[in-house]
């Protein structure tokens, strides 16, 4: 673990983004997913505000700056992070894509001017040459072309990384995300074209070095199953990809997060430093999101006096006070908003969460079937399984189901229950 | 000194901006834990490489400005350094239409705050003109930024950052995001009025990504120090020595009515000033007439929905439930639980626990001023009533006595006739005021007060209640005072002592307030039900359910008062003898009560008993499902309660009754078996349990069933409580098993019962019984009808006729015992005849 060999760092306890250099913790999972893509692309999926961005970006900064365990030396990892939020549609997407993929032209001394010339050639659009600026290619009325555009940028690049026997993650942040908003607004055949795309690039390009890393909070599963339903899509997007889940920080990452923070102001006893991180891991369960809420209201609310008092007030504040309900209102609204349709469904999946958050150890699955007299348990104790929401265990051979996280647990059942 | 007083009176109430950092520094009161918040927050920034993004959540007025303007003052060193770039966006950024737009507004914000730079920015600028597309020039305006960033990180200061986001919409937002997380040194911090869907809702670009803090309402002290601050500015000694000493009460009236807003307290820091005044309703009315356009922003924005939500509760002068506010306003009870809930998030209204039902929640206007100023102009007594609240709030009874006091001589000293008016008007407001505090509303105390009430009346008479309540310092009207009591006795079953209290409580009743005469009159008609199911009064109950009517009425937020009615109505139909119109009605209460909480058990326990007493009456199998069912539901969740099991148990007897249906019978039968395990004591049980076996014993023709009921009955005679319909069964039962085996009673049973009936207060049925027992029992000895004999004589006093009975025990002597055979024809013909039929019969065959 490099926490272990690296000095705490001043840190303040912030949401929202984050120098790379200054992301705490996630080595192990960073070696899991470089072990798997080695051999494969990976789809990372977890609920909002679990640290997948914050991962992914640090697993980027570190493939470039040569700072990745010994064991991966030899793969010569290089990896680039795109966040899709906010494509409006392919057209835009690709020009991203490709004006992106051009700043890496130290790497793999490929000359995109040239396929930039051809694109240029392709779509016949007027377009302006700034100095230092590549060229920004706006596709949406040239559909027809992009998908050549594409292939002809990962070909070259891809040829490049066979020479040089090396290997590039492309990392698709929000990649899902995207596709639902192009699905709600009636682009779902370009949703589905590009899914389709991929794959074709990714089984195509992998044996030559090419890895995908699509990640989001959103499950791919959700995106798919939607279109199946609704458009009868038969695509297997991302069958050939391993799945990859984030989770929650070790006790020894959550008391080097606490030191960072500690170092940017906070007071504490330094005898009491071990059992108050402890305490600290065990309200916030170990995930950062927490971790960084429950110093936050010690600074804010508690002079920033780090004490098992102030810490036990700062956690009831968040599970208790509404103005901090906005930290857990996703569990309730990605329920709304993915699986509404029908409306039963979502009704069925807060009743088993709603007769869950009420237990504190694991329940049957008859158990549960019994306990809620809703349609289809089964079915959606699976999805939300497959959503992050719970965790499974077998005894006796027979499923048994919990909450994921106690303090999601504990806050559906004060809040929601 | 003078920019100064131009600052408070002029510039300061509406527009931190424009004034000097370092007088708003000086006014930083109750702020200085917050503004060194957001200077850390920059220091982080600045020294560590830290990303913030921190959101001042605080309502219009409470000082977000003021905060921005001093932390772009405090961190200028950092600027001038080039440590940081800072984009101090305008405190309105109107026109931000999409993420285009906000790139623009970072520029205009460099170019606003950084002169030297201006000539390079705007050729920058009219490069970006000269491009095409809108993706192209919102990647060349990030390239700029980016650029002229260089490696210094960059700070946006926006203030209204949910109206930005709002305008802007998730997809722009989502490409702000995005271009955070490209250039990842890019740090916001925002101010606005409330959390909106932007930052809280899973779907949005921003969910989760800000550090929210809230701004506090200023304390009290704060508020103190605020003022004095103010006053130190303006160079008034006199108003800080007054803030000091006199002025401390006016500070915490102040305090109430601006609830801790800092822009407010700057307006009436006027008021402070000119306290000496008599024309303070003068200074009222102009101040609010000052006011009211900058509350209109409130709520010109606000959907038409809310807009009238707000209006109803305003206009209410008092917290108003859920229920009310969605009837009189005409909106469906989920849209305004929905509009309430948006509402509170904005901080315009706050909810209140009822403290009469935990359930139903309250909601009232958050800030008086905002409530006032939606009464100008709406009010049909005009301003006057708002001045009279004003004063209310303002002075205290004694201050208002002496203020009356000075202007009754300013009054009759004054010769100008206009003035006269005005202090005229006053001196009525004054006297208006006094009359308003003189009246004690009580609610909250009551819970505290009916508890010492009760704990009183239980160990003593009423007669020293009184004296009590005055030694323990209990300060209660008398309106209050009776209702307690009212409430004692209606907990004790005395509803006449209920019905005196209720009526000098209602004569007492000057509060005038809906929610407390609704209790009274909830009160009233439980009382005048219980009265009329005691006397089986027709005219009774329909005065009750005008009163209980006539409380829902006033308040129809609770789910207690549709459950009375409920009740009532379910009463008076039993009392009918079964009167469907009255059952439908009680249904219709119930479904009411069900939209205060659709999962209240004993609403749901209720529905089942009178859909139950429905499908009776109508002799209507799908009522009858729907009610048994509903008690299924609630068994299930709840199965160890007995009153579900056993009203189950009966409503399915009485139905099994209608059909002749065995099944039904059997099944009613392990109900009230179930029951009576968890109750063991329950008479209704184990009685209603027996019937059902016999019922299946009859059917069956089991005799062993049969046995089996006979004991039971026999077993309830000891069991206290116990009533003719036992003896009926038990008359039943050894007819019946005689009938069907011409099996006769073992004679110590029946001796037993005869023994019963001569002890209970059913003796009238001895007669009876004893007939029964000469014709169905073993054959008696001489003893045992001896034994008989001395039963009769104890009751012949009582009932003559029981001298004829006596002579039916002679002849069955004579003759069954002793085999006289003419000892029948000693009897007149007609008891000959009698003896002959009912006795003989079966008794000597």
């Amino acid at each position: 673990m490099e926490t272990k060999n690296i000095t705490p760092y001043p840190l303040s306890p912030t949401s929202g983004t984050m120098q790379e250099d200054k992301i705490v913790g996630r080595e192990n999972e960073i070696t899991s997913l470089l072990r798997l893509l080695k051999g494969q692309s990976v789809s990372v999926e977890e609920i909002r505000r679990m640290g997948k961005t914050l991962l992914v970006q640090k697993l980027a900064y570190k493939c470039n700056s040569n700072k990745l365990p010994e064991e991966f030396k030899g793969e010569k990892f290089k990896a680039k992070y795109f966040t899709f939020q906010g494509q409006d549609d392919l057209g835009h997407l690709i020009s991203y894509l490709i004006l992106e993929l051009k700043k890496m032209k130290e790497w793999y001394q490929i000359d995109f001017d040239k396929t930039l010339q051809s694109i240029k050639e392709i779509i016949n659009s007027p377009t302006l040459t700034f100095e230092n600026l590549s060229i920004n290619i706006n596709l949406p009325i040239h559909q027809k072309h992009w998908k050549d555009i594409f292939n002809k940028v990962f070909d070259d690049i891809s040829a490049n990384l066979e020479k040089n026997e090396s290997k590039l993650i492309l990392i698709f942040d929000e990649l899902p995300i995207m596709l639902w908003e192009w699905y709600k607004k009636g682009k779902q055949d370009d949703a589905m074209l590009l899914l389709n795309i991929l794959r074709e690039r990714r089984q195509k390009l992998e044996p030559k070095g090419l890895r995908f890393i699509f990640c989001g909070s959103i499950g791919m599963q959700i995106v798919l199953d939607t279109f199946r339903t609704k458009y009868g899509y038969t695509g297997e997007a991302t069958n050939d990809m391993a799945k990859y889940s984030v989770g929650s920080f070790s006790l020894k990452e959550v008391q080097f997060l606490c030191e960072c923070y500690t170092l940017s102001g906070f007071n504490i006893i330094k005898e009491d430093k071990l059992s108050l991180w402890e305490s600290i891991y065990n309200y916030s369960n170990g995930i950062p999101f927490y971790v960084s809420k429950l110093f936050n209201i010690i600074q804010t609310d508690h002079d920033k006096n780090i004490t098992e008092l102030t810490i036990k007030s700062a956690y009831d504040s968040i599970i208790n006070d509404p103005i901090h309900h906005d930290k857990f209102k996703q569990l309730l609204d990605r329920i709304n908003i993915y699986y509404s349709e029908p409306l039963v469904k979502a009704e069925s999946m807060k009743a088993i969460l709603d007769f869950l958050s009420k237990q504190e150890e694991f329940v049957s699955e008859e158990d549960i079937i019994n306990g809620i007299n809703q349609e289809e348990v089964k079915t959606h104790l699976y999805t939300l399984l497959a959503d992050h929401y719970l965790l499974r265990e077998m005894k006796n051979e027979k499923r048994h189901y919990k909450i994921k996280y106690e303090i999601f647990r504990k806050w559906w059942k004060i809040n929601q229950a | 000194m003078v920019e100064n007083k131009s600052s408070i009176n002029n510039t300061l109430s509406f527009g931190a901006k424009s004034v000097n950092p370092e007088i708003l520094e000086k006014l930083l009161v109750g702020r200085q834990n917050t503004s060194a918040y957001l200077l850390d927050a920059v220091k982080s920034i600045v020294n560590d490489r830290d990303n913030q993004f921190i959101l001042v959540v605080g309502q219009r007025g409470m000082g977000k400005t003021h905060l921005l303007r001093v932390l772009h003052h405090n961190i200028q060193d950092f600027i001038k350094e080039n440590k940081i770039v800072v984009a101090y966006f305008s405190e309105e950024e109107y026109g931000i239409d999409n993420y285009f737009d906000f790139l623009i507004r970072i520029f205009n914000a460099f170019m606003r705050w950084n002169e030297g730079d201006k000539p390079y920015l705007k050729t920058k600028i009219s490069e970006l003109q000269e491009i095409g597309t809108k993706a192209n020039r919102e990647h060349y305006a990030e390239s700029i930024i980016e650029e002229y960033l260089n490696e210094r990180p960059l700070l946006i200061l926006a203030e209204n950052f949910a109206d930005i986001l709002e305008s802007i919409k998730p997809k722009e937002q989502a490409k702000l995001r995005a271009w955070l997380y490209k250039v990842n040194k890019i740090s916001i911090i925002a101010t606005s009025q409330a959390i909106s869907k932007d930052f809280d809702s899973e779907d949005r670009p921003f969910y989760g990504f800000f550090n929210t803090y809230y701004l506090k309402k200023l304390s009290y002290e704060d508020t103190l120090s605020f003022l004095i601050q103010l006053a130190e500015i303006d160079e008034r000694k006199d108003v800080v020595d007054f803030i000091n000493n006199k002025g401390k009460g006016q500070i915490k009236a102040l305090h109430q009515l601006v609830k801790g807003n800092h822009r407010l307290l700057v307006t009436f820091y006027q008021f402070l000033k000119t306290n000496t005044l008599v024309k303070l309703s003068e200074n009222f009315i102009k101040t609010i007439n000052d006011l009211k356009p900058y509350y209109e922003t409130y709520i010109r924005y606000l959907p038409a929905q809310q807009q009238k939500i707000l209006r109803y509760i305003a206009l209410k002068r008092k917290p108003q439930l859920g229920i009310d506010i969605s009837k009189n306003c005409f909106i469906d009870q989920k849209s305004a639980t929905k509009g309430l809930s948006e509402l509170t998030k904005k901080n315009l209204i706050e909810t209140i626990t009822n403290p009469s039902n935990k359930r139903n929640k309250l909601y009232d206007i958050n800030e008086p001023l905002l409530r006032i100023s939606i009464e100008v102009g709406e009010h049909r007594e005009g301003i006057t009533a708002l001045f009279i609240d004003f004063l209310a709030i303002y002075y205290s009874e004694q201050e208002l006595t002496n203020r009356k006091e000075n202007i009754l001589q300013k009054f009759k000293a004054c010769k100008v006739k206009s003035e006269k008016k005005d202090l005229n008007f006053e001196i009525q407001a004054i006297d208006k005021v006094i009359e308003l505090q003189k009246i004690e509303y009580l609610v909250n105390d009551n819970y505290k007060t009916s508890e010492l009430i009760v704990k009183y009346l239980n160990q003593n008479t009423e007669d020293g209640l009184l004296d009590y309540i005055k030694t323990n310092g209990i300060k209660i009207s008398k309106s209050v005072y009776h209702h307690q009591l009212a409430l004692y006795y209606l907990d004790n079953i005395d509803f006449d002592k209920v019905l005196q209290n209720i009526v000098k409580c209602n004569e007492y009743d000057n509060q005038k307030s809906d929610i407390y005469t609704s209790t009274i009159y909830l009160t009233w008609g439980l009382a005048l039900c219980g009265i009329a199911n005691k006397k089986k009064d027709n005219e009774l109950f329909q005065a009750c359910l005008e009163k209980l009517e006539y409380a829902e009425k006033l308040n129809s937020g609770s789910s207690g008062f549709h459950m009375s009615l409920a009740k009532t109505y379910s009463l008076f139909s039993k009392f009918k003898g079964g009167d469907e119109k009255a059952l439908i009605k009680s249904l219709q209460q119930l479904e009411f009560a069900f939209t205060f909480d659709k999962d209240d058990k004993q609403i749901a326990h209720m529905k089942s008993m009178v859909l139950g007493d429905l499908a009776i009456l109508k002799n209507e199998e799908e009522l009858y499902k729907k009610s048994t069912e509903s008690f299924i539901e609630l068994i299930k969740s709840n199965p160890n309660n007995y009153e579900n099991l056993y009203r189950c148990a009966f409503i399915r007897s009485k139905y099994a009754l209608l059909k002749n249906d065995l099944e039904l019978h059997k099944k009613s039968y392990f109900e009230f078996e179930k029951a009576l395990e968890l109750n063991p004591n329950s008479n209704n049980a184990m009685f209603f349990g027996g019937v059902e076996l016999f019922h299946v014993a009859l059917l069956e023709k089991d005799k062993a069933l049969y046995s089996k009921g006979l004991e039971r009955f026999l077993k309830l005679l000891s069991m206290p409580g116990v009533d003719r319909n036992n003896f009926d069964m038990l008359k039943l039962l050894i007819e019946s098993i005689y009938e069907d085996f011409s099996e006769r009673i073992n004679k110590n049973q029946i001796l037993n019962i005869i023994s019963e009936v001569e002890k209970s207060d059913i003796d009238g049925l001895l007669n009876s019984w004893l007939i029964t027992a000469l014709k169905y029992s073993e054959i008696f000895n001489y003893e045992e009808l001896e034994k008989l004999k001395r039963i009769v004589k104890k009751k012949n006093d009582k009932y003559p006729e029981l001298a004829i009975t006596e002579n039916y025990i002679n002849i069955y002597k004579r003759l069954v015992i002793d085999g006289e055979k003419n000892a029948l024809y000693d009897l007149p013909k007609e008891q000959r005849l009698f003896f002959e039929e009912n006795i003989l019969s079966s008794s000597n065959n």
